[in-house]
């Protein structure tokens, strides 16, 4: 009797342990889901209707209504053009999209952030079935601006205000309407992706930005380092060439070669930093790092030189990797970078989120601006600045030149594969505008054979601008 | 916002809470009453003890006697003879059905009963002589001095102390059950309208028979386990809220069917009622059976076989692969049955015919092999859920009622690698298995499921969603396998916890009856229903919450399913029955023979 008395209460001491656990275990794992399950592949397009019809709205900081609901229907802008221009960044509530704020802020939307206090305040309020309203730091008038300029590419635009780091328009192209993508209708390849922030591109000639910072803040080096460019010859053995000058451009030093683009001199730069030097500068600039646009993650941009060799390192010193190489930027850096130049070297984390507002509108949160990282010493984002404003000038960006307007950019051209396998030519370009009143920096990236990408960037600033955005 | 909408959404502040609050009064209880019994049973057994007999001077010394007493040379032994003769564990001697029985612990044990030496087990009456190495005992049977108003040692003195709090409790559920009920009735789709009457009618029949059966228990069974009857009501009655929900709400039906369509939902809930009542109705009777009569305790070798039976006509006429992954659905008509559900049943009942007492080697092997045969028809099935259920249950019955800890964990060691080799060979086993590994990196066909349910676990927050409020649709099987998600959404994880808590009340009130020391066949009875309803609500709900490999187990009195539903209700029946029995015999104040030796031994049972 003594040990099955024992036994009994060493089995209930036991299952007490047991369901303690069991509960600390449920609860972690509430909490878990809501963390990490919002949105999951093949959710039920029904249910999902129906635990969206009480979501707060998705409205831009110029007060357009970007998604809404209202008699249980979930709903998107009014306008399709901007309902289309929006896709990409709003997404809709069937979480095809599962990188879209209407996926990522789900639990904002819903309410379901609150916590139990809050919620029991404004259920007491009668104002508790809403969800919270988000105010996106992104302008209406923009997106459609820029969704008009990429009409007829294939490609992304971003535009940044570099002083706060807030997103003010990003646009893909090609789209589809939200309504086409709930009902699962018209969708083509490439239709979904949202290629300004995973897009993962080959920088071509705008990572001389980068280049350039590295040599410049190298005391090893020397500013007045001149290389004689032959054109279509190689500079080392299987090294980088001019492919769009095949005569070459002569005797170059820093000034000029950045101006013009030369393949020979930046190729010759890298392999003069080497590897190690030229990766830690780009580390700098946030490549290899994990990027965020609030809830929103970047793709990585990458920069992992494993091909042996001058000739790869030549290759990677003007953006195009060979071989093992992996050099890779999504269009959001890209304009990161170039608002982390204009603000002298300090780049800002990126907005996408300006305000929660609850269902009795007070507002839960408010982005400020801060400082992500730095990026290059004052001087040399002076250095850059002053090359770059010669590039729109006189340079290869001249299609990027406005009168009126203090415009400085790279450009770069990069072949690369596409999702099909085919081999194109993508045309980038990563710029801003010196001007205290309106501080934006733009990316462009265009998929296909064209030089277009500093005319739409241009084009972006100056109606920017013209409309007095921001 | 419509006014049902409003309401459904307010009252999730009381729903949720309300069911915290009955599972917490239920346990504080239980708890309580546990601890006392636990007391009182570590006392020994009242009117009965031993006079051991002293060889150096002649004298008797009075030796205490509890209701299963190990007699041995080893430190554990409840009577401890330190002779030559004696081994460490040599004989048990026990109180079954009234009367004390002897029992050599292995056949090399000698022990003599009046000078003659017994082999098995024997009856042991008034001034029997036992014999054991150079020691002798002599059973006094001291029930002439029995008082039967001054029976303090049963559970009825403690439980009239708390019967006022069971009472209120019992209050609590009905305002629980009006609440849900009356709320379900109020915010009543369009459609079914026209049948709130009738729903109305059936939900007032389910409550007040509910009432009447457990008025009944009270009146026929002397030692009811009232909170036992109130936990599993507190379940079947979340489980009825939640299945009317399923039953009334998305009702999705293009127009010239609608009216058949609300039919088949009507007549499907109607059934479930009927379940409900049947139930209730078969676990009264039942238990009346279990408690008055010793029938259980000849079925041993029926059970046996029935439950091989049950499982081998399972695996030649089962069906279902198509829809829930293996065949556990016989058909008869139209009408379908889940025979594993009661095989599970006559499993329960072998083990415990087999471990009333600890069994000599011999039997314990042909228990094992036994097992190990239905337990492969379980594989082959495969109804992996029901062998999860079963091999704990098993175990800890075992672990409990023979003390053999170190063949448990050898068990254990079997059973893990056993499961390695099922995770080896069979590829159903492997899916699942990943499909729990990945849960958090991605969702795919085989953690879908638990993904959705999660969502729907996490949109519930701490007082859910309000009922009606949640959105099952999400889920495949919303109402079956992974009911215990929607009651989170739409009642709060808090309710969540009352369902664990509610069962593990079962298991401790189950407990409480074991630890009164009754005989070996009632204990572990007990023992194995009460865990293996509390096991198979654990494994259920760790699986639809992710917390170990989903093996399709549906949640007691709260999954949908008519067979699962009415064996739960059996199970019931028989733990009611059980844990009601009187030790009437052993109690009862009976003519016995007069002493020959002459020894004031009352003073003696003072001094315990």
């Amino acid at each position: 009797m003594r040990q099955f008395l024992r036994n009994l209460k060493m089995t209930t001491a036991l299952l007490v342990l047991f369901v303690a656990v069991l509960l600390v275990a449920l609860f972690i794992q509430q909490k878990r889901s809501t963390e990490e399950l919002s949105v999951a592949a093949g959710e039920n397009k029904y249910a999902l209707q129906q635990i969206y019809s009480r979501a707060g709205s998705i409205s831009s900081s110029d007060g357009v209504v970007l998604a809404h609901s209202d008699e249980g229907e979930r709903a998107y802008a009014e306008n399709s053009e901007l309902a289309r221009a929006c896709l990409h960044l709003v997404g809709d509530y069937t979480h095809r999209l599962p990188n879209s704020v209407e996926s990522i802020y789900m639990q904002e939307l819903l309410g379901s952030s609150r916590s139990f206090l809050e919620q029991l305040n404004l259920d007491i309020r009668g104002q508790g079935f809403e969800g919270n309203d988000l105010v996106l730091t992104v302008n209406a008038d923009l997106m459609l601006k820029a969704s008009r300029l990429l009409k007829d590419y294939r490609g992304s635009v971003v535009l940044l205000n570099y002083e706060t780091g807030d997103l003010l328009a990003l646009v893909n192209s090609p789209t589809v309407s939200p309504q086409d993508v709930i009902n699962w209708e018209n969708i083509t390849e490439g239709t979904l992706f949202n290629r300004a922030l995973y897009g993962r591109y080959y920088p071509g000639s705008t990572i001389k930005m980068l280049t350039t910072a590295a040599f410049l803040e190298d005391p090893d080096q020397d500013m007045d380092m001149q290389v004689v460019c032959l054109g279509s010859e190689e500079i080392v053995p299987a090294g980088a060439k001019e492919t769009l000058t095949p005569e070459g451009h002569g005797t170059v030093e820093l000034r000029e070669a950045f101006r013009e683009s030369c393949n020979a001199f930046f190729g010759k730069l890298a392999i003069a930093l080497g590897r190690e030097d030229f990766t830690n500068k780009a580390e700098d600039f946030g490549f290899n790092k994990d990027l965020n646009l609030d809830h929103f993650k970047i793709a990585q941009s990458l920069l992992d030189l494993q091909e042996p060799g001058q000739g790869a390192l030549s290759w990677a010193g003007v953006g195009q990797p060979i071989g093992q190489d992996r050099i890779t930027i999504s269009p959001m850096h890209l304009a990161a970078i170039a608002g982390a130049i204009a603000n002298d070297g300090v780049m800002m984390k990126p907005r996408v989120l300006l305000q929660e507002i609850d269902p009795l509108g007070s507002v839960r949160y408010t982005r400020e601006a801060e400082d992500y990282f730095v990026c290059c010493q004052p001087g040399t984002a002076a250095d850059l600045e002053e090359l770059m404003l010669e590039v729109v000038d006189s340079g290869t960006g001249r299609r990027a030149s406005r009168a009126g307007l203090k415009i400085a950019g790279k450009t770069g051209t990069a072949e690369m594969a596409n999702e099909d396998g085919e081999i194109v030519v993508n045309s980038l370009f990563s710029g801003y505008l010196i001007s205290d009143s309106h501080p934006l920096a733009v990316a462009v990236i265009l998929e296909g054979e064209n030089r277009d990408a500093a005319t739409v960037a241009a084009d972006m600033l100056q109606y920017a601008v013209s409309v007095d955005i921001p | 916002m419509q006014i049902s909408d409003f309401l459904s959404y307010y009252f999730r502040y009381l729903i949720g809470p309300l069911l915290f609050l009955i599972a917490l009064l239920l346990l504080v209880r239980m708890w309580r009453i546990l601890r006392l019994q636990m007391k009182i049973s570590a006392r020994p057994a009242t009117y009965f003890f031993l006079l051991r007999e002293s060889l150096k001077d002649e004298s008797f010394s009075p030796v205490r006697l509890f209701h299963t007493n190990l007699i041995g040379s080893s430190g554990s032994a409840d009577m401890r003879i330190r002779d030559k003769g004696v081994r460490r564990r040599h004989a048990q001697l026990y109180l079954y059905d009234g009367s004390w029985f002897l029992e050599p612990v292995t056949t090399q044990t000698l022990v003599w009963v009046n000078g003659k030496q017994i082999e098995e087990r024997t009856e042991i009456v008034n001034n029997d002589v036992i014999g054991l190495g150079t020691t002798k005992l002599t059973l006094v049977d001291d029930r002439k001095y029995l008082h039967e108003d001054n029976d303090s040692s049963s559970i009825e003195y403690l439980t009239s102390s708390t019967g006022g709090q069971a009472f209120s409790t019992l209050i609590l559920l009905h305002a629980f059950y009006a609440i849900c009920m009356g709320l379900l009735l109020y915010t009543l789709p369009e459609e079914f309208i026209p049948h709130r009457g009738m729903i109305l009618i059936y939900s007032v029949i389910v409550i007040i028979f509910s009432d009447l059966v457990f008025a009944l228990f009270k009146i026929t069974l002397k030692q009811f386990n009232v909170d036992i009857f109130l936990a599993v009501m507190a379940l079947y009655l979340t489980g009825f809220i939640i299945q009317s929900r399923f039953s009334f709400w998305d009702l999705r039906a293009s127009s010239e069917n609608l009216e058949s369509a609300i039919q088949a939902r009507v007549s499907g809930w109607q059934q479930i009622c009927f379940i409900i009542l049947v139930g209730l109705a078969m676990a009264l009777i039942l238990s009346l059976i279990v408690a008055n009569t010793r029938l259980l305790e000849k079925l041993g070798t029926v059970a046996m076989i029935g439950t091989t039976l049950l499982l081998l006509i399972t695996l030649i006429f089962g069906r279902g692969q198509a829809t829930h992954g293996a065949g556990l659905w016989i058909y008869i008509g139209s009408r379908s049955i889940q025979l594993t559900e009661f095989a599970k049943v006559g499993w329960l009942i072998v083990l415990a015919s087999f471990f009333k007492t600890r069994p000599p080697l011999k039997v314990q092997i042909r228990f094992a092999v036994w097992a190990g045969v239905n337990f492969v028809l379980l594989l082959l099935l495969p109804d992996l859920g029901s062998a999860m259920i079963l091999l704990p249950v098993t175990l800890i019955v075992f672990t409990i009622m023979t003390s053999e800890y170190l063949l448990t964990g050898l068990v254990l060691a079997v059973g893990a690698g056993a499961s390695l080799i099922a995770y080896q060979s069979m590829p159903y086993v492997q899916r699942r298995i990943f499909g729990w590994i990945s849960l958090w990196e991605e969702v795919n066909p085989q953690n879908s499921q638990i993904v959705y349910a999660l969502q729907a676990v996490s949109r519930g927050g701490a007082i859910g969603q309000g009922l009606t409020r949640g959105s099952p649709r999400a889920i495949p099987l919303a109402s079956e396998d992974m009911v215990f998600s929607i009651v989170c959404e739409e009642m709060g994880l808090i309710a969540g916890f009352a369902i664990i808590i509610l069962f593990f009340v079962i298991w401790l009130a189950g407990i409480t009856s074991v630890v009164k020391g009754r005989d070996g066949f009632s204990a572990s009875l007990t023992l194995a229903l009460t865990t293996a309803f509390f096991m198979e609500a654990i494994i259920a709900i760790g699986g639809t919450t992710g917390l170990i490999p989903l093996t399709g187990i549906t949640l007691p009195f709260i999954a949908h399913g008519g067979s699962s539903l009415l064996a739960k209700f059996l199970m019931l029946g028989l733990l009611l029955g059980v844990s009601a029995r009187r030790e009437k015999k052993a109690y009862r104040k009976a003519p016995v023979k007069e002493a020959e030796i002459s020894l004031d031994y009352r003073d003696d049972r003072q001094a315990y």
